[in-house]
């Protein structure tokens, strides 16, 4: 699973979501849904956009997490 | 298309209107089942087949009225509309095989060939519900693509 840690550079470079949105040219909300891991697909323009804005690579926004599907037996 | 919106508002008008006249051709069925009785279908079959006949007329009605009000909205590719779809593929079904019932009481060309231009009404409503729900992933999927 791909993990989104838009919220953690956000909060490194101390910008907002209305400020970030703005200056990468996406709405408010679509940008939440990016923050918020609900997001299908990424292009690579918004992370171009994205990692100009807030002045880091790739990798430190996306990162991949093995998940387990296996049942707790609940 | 020049004007996708005002053509599917014409529709609109045009499906209304022929839902309220179906609602008035409701209280004309007794009337010509009791006229087509002695060359058409016995009284009985004539009142099966019309009355069936009616509801599944309007309910396609509906379900197209349904299906343009969201063409109107700008929203068309929806789960709403592959219902919709369905509903439309059911009730061109039930018409077949009404005209198979009535083919049974008075053999005629003209039965039989409605049953199977309903029939293929059902599959292409089928085959246009299975695209539009691979058209609503697709729409999901790129909403979703930021």
């Amino acid at each position: 699973m791909i993990i989104v840690n838009l919220d953690v550079m956000m909060a490194r470079r101390k910008i907002g979501l209305a400020e970030l949105a703005e200056k990468i040219g996406i709405s408010p909300a679509n940008l939440s849904i990016l923050k918020n891991n609900k997001c299908k697909a990424i292009r690579f323009s918004t992370l171009d956009a994205l990692c100009q804005a807030l002045c880091c690579q790739p990798s430190d926004l996306l990162e991949y997490q093995e998940v387990s599907y296996e049942s707790d037996g609940e | 298309m020049k004007n996708p919106k005002f053509l599917a508002k014409v529709t609109c008008v045009i499906l209304y209107l022929t839902l309220f006249a179906l609602c008035a051709a409701f209280f004309w069925i007794p009337s010509i089942s009791m006229m087509t009785r002695f060359w058409l279908l016995p009284l009985f079959a004539s009142l099966i087949f019309f009355y069936v006949g009616w509801l599944c007329a309007v309910a396609l009605a509906w379900q197209f009225i349904r299906i343009m009000s969201t063409v109107r909205n700008g929203t068309p590719f929806v789960y709403q509309n592959v219902r919709s779809l369905r509903y439309i593929a059911l009730f061109c079904g039930i018409c077949a095989l009404d005209f198979l019932f009535a083919l049974f009481f008075h053999p005629s060309i003209a039965f039989g060939f409605c049953a199977a231009i309903l029939c293929f009404g059902c599959l292409c409503a089928l085959v246009l519900g299975g695209v539009f729900a691979q058209s609503v992933q697709y729409k999901e999927e790129n909403d979703l693509t930021i």
